[in-house]
């Protein structure tokens, strides 16, 4: 799917998933596994007392295993403790080029120090919505 | 920051007392600035706008006038333009912006922001996304108001408007039109009908009245309707992070429009592909919120009948009672008015009217979801075909003609969760603290969303409820939000 120029300069706030979803550092990967399953996404924040310390994909996830740990280990053991952030307000286009520098497929998206979601390289797919809005309205 | 929200004056037909009184009370207080939502004048005759303008020389604060549909009879619009100023524009202070713009179509009630106001809005909004204060106003409803009677008028395109004030975090919204004071939250945005401010125009022999609005960590929002005050008060800070160790309750699968007949229109695969993935996601609830049938003829419901073998609850949609239809759902569906168990209590209304495509609930029904609401269920759901709430993508025909109402009431009753099946776009809002989720439909041909054909799962944890769309075809899964709830 292509994405055209005149789209990406709309802000990212309007693309995110609202609501961020989470699970606590001290969790098995199994778990964690099972959480991504039952939840249907790829990611998960990792807390602390309610807190973002750290972000988990699956990509951590199959990484991990592969270096042979177990999958009883805890996930803070795999975890990015990076976070990788952007403002609501740049645009689609900065946001991708700062997924891209740290080659991450998800973005947390910050306001006003608080994190207000994540945007992930699927929700492109509503990009396209755009293309119809008020088609039923004209002058 | 403190605001005045008046509305429709409709000049020359006020009530000088009442707009007196509203004056000297707005100028005697500390507010800012005042907001008047539309319909200054009654008929957009030149000897109104010079009477209202003449009177609101009393008035001591600054004004925006946002014009009416009155406002624009008569091709009154010119009018207002040489008498006021430009129908849309933009107030800037420090930490605010309210952005406000011409809904009004010549000489129709209806209103509609137009497809160049549409974009001015967007452009407008993200030039202004550092501001923390977003405050949006224009004439029309957009969402339905109670106690004004049948539902009209609200702006064709509302649910794309929504879709917008939503996805650019715009805080407040200002209406007038329905002469009858009214405030919801919707998601994050609250949203506030003035009442008429002078006019002898009152719903419900009501009082006039006028809002005052104050935005800090709180919005609050006072209605003045001489003598009576009422206030409402929303925190506007909202519950970002979910931790996924709650205890999951039930699943619910909610389908609509599987449009079944022998014509193109059913596309079997979508319909074959989307239960083969419902038999792997163990529901507890499968519901159906109608348009099983493509039309209400004997041939499709014996197909109907042999497609849909798993335990489903249905509601019927429009297609389902047209024609023989109306004869034909009970035969071969069973409609219940309501199944109850421990965790959820579902309430199931029929709200098609026959050979017609308005939906209807009617005052005998809400008696009965009063009642439902008293049983002692921990989650309350209730399930119908058309739409409460305006929805992205679509014109507004498919709400409620008693939207206003219905919406009300619910939301008061604090149900937990409204299943609806219309319009075939999927959408997920929380308004006050009901959830209400629009189906798209499943196997019809003639659907609305670029994700395609798809249904939805509703999982209902102890702590959250959990929203997304599955795609007929692929299964693949889209989040549609998630929800705190109310404890
Ligand atoms: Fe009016
Ligand atoms: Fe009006």
């Amino acid at each position: 799917m292509f994405l055209d120029i005149e789209k990406a300069k709309y802000p990212i706030k309007q693309f995110i998933t609202r609501g961020i979803i989470g699970i606590d550092k001290n969790e098995t990967i199994k778990n964690a596994c099972k959480k991504m399953t039952e939840f249907g996404i790829s990611s998960l924040a990792v807390l602390e007392n309610e807190n973002i310390i750290g972000f988990l994909s699956k990509k951590d996830v199959i990484k991990g295993i592969a270096e042979g740990l177990s999958v009883n280990a805890k996930i803070n053991k795999i975890m990015s403790k990076n976070l990788v952030f952007c403002e609501s307000s740049v645009s689609i286009g900065e946001a991708l080029e700062i997924m891209a520098n740290f080659q991450v497929r998800h973005i947390l998206v910050k306001e006003k120090e608080e994190f207000i979601g994540i945007f992930s390289l699927k929700d492109i797919i509503d990009l396209q919505k755009f293309s119809l809005e008020t088609q039923i309205s004209s002058d | 920051m403190k605001i005045a929200h008046i509305s429709d004056t409709h000049f020359p037909q006020i009530i000088k007392e009442s707009f007196d009184r509203s004056i000297e009370k707005i100028n005697n207080s500390d507010i800012e600035f005042v907001i008047h939502t539309g319909d200054l004048v009654d008929r957009g005759y030149l000897r109104e706008y010079e009477e209202a303008i003449q009177s609101f020389s009393k008035l001591k604060k600054p004004i925006i006038f946002v014009p009416g549909n009155h406002d624009g009879k008569n091709v009154g619009l010119k009018l207002f333009e040489n008498f006021i100023g430009p129908l849309n524009g933009v107030k800037e202070g420090k930490d605010y912006v309210v952005i406000y713009l011409n809904s009004v179509i010549p000489d129709m009630n209806e209103g509609r922001i137009s497809n160049s106001s549409f974009l001015w809005l967007k452009e407008t909004l993200r030039g202004h996304l550092d501001k923390e204060i977003k405050i949006v106003c224009f004439h029309h409803h957009l969402v339905p108001v109670p106690n004004t009677g049948r539902e009209r008028n609200v702006l064709f395109n509302s649910g794309d408007v929504l879709d917008l004030l939503l996805k650019y975090g715009v805080n407040l919204v200002l209406n007038g039109h329905k002469h009858y004071p009214n405030v919801y939250k919707l998601e994050d945005l609250v949203i506030v009908n003035a009442g008429t401010m002078c006019s002898i125009k009152t719903r419900l022999g009501d009082k006039n009245s006028f809002n005052i609005i104050e935005i800090d960590d709180k919005i609050k929002v006072k209605t003045l309707r001489f003598g009576e005050i009422r206030e409402r008060e929303y925190e506007r800070k909202k519950e970002r992070i979910y931790n996924v160790n709650s205890e999951k309750l039930f699943r619910i699968v909610q389908i609509a429009g599987t449009c079944i007949d022998n014509s193109d229109i059913f596309n079997k695969k979508m319909f074959l592909n989307a239960f083969k993935k419902i038999s792997t996601l163990n529901p507890d609830f499968i519901v159906h919120c109608g348009d099983i049938v493509n039309e209400g003829l004997n041939k499709n419901y014996t197909l109907a009948a042999k497609y849909l073998k798993t335990p489903i609850f249905f509601v019927p949609g429009p297609r389902d009672i047209n024609y023989l239809g109306y004869n034909l759902f009970p035969k071969y569906f069973d409609f219940i008015e309501t199944h109850v168990t421990k965790k959820v209590a579902f309430k199931f209304l029929n709200s098609c009217q026959y050979d017609s495509d308005i939906g209807v609930i009617g005052r005998g029904e809400l008696d009965r979801i009063k009642q439902f609401s008293r049983i002692p269920s921990e989650f309350k759901a209730i399930v119908l075909h058309h739409n409460l709430l305006p929805i992205e993508n679509t014109r507004e025909k498919g709400l409620l003609e008693d939207a206003g109402d219905i919406l009300y009431e619910l939301t008061r009753l604090k149900i937990d969760l409204v299943l609806t099946g219309h319009s075939s776009h999927p959408s997920a809002r929380k308004i006050e603290n009901t959830l209400v989720v629009n189906a798209n439909s499943l196997s019809c041909k003639r659907q609305r969303n670029l994700f395609g054909n798809s249904f939805n799962i509703i999982d209902v944890y102890k702590d959250f409820i959990y929203v997304s769309e599955i795609q007929s075809l692929s299964g693949s899964r889209h989040v549609l939000g998630i929800w705190k709830r109310k404890i």
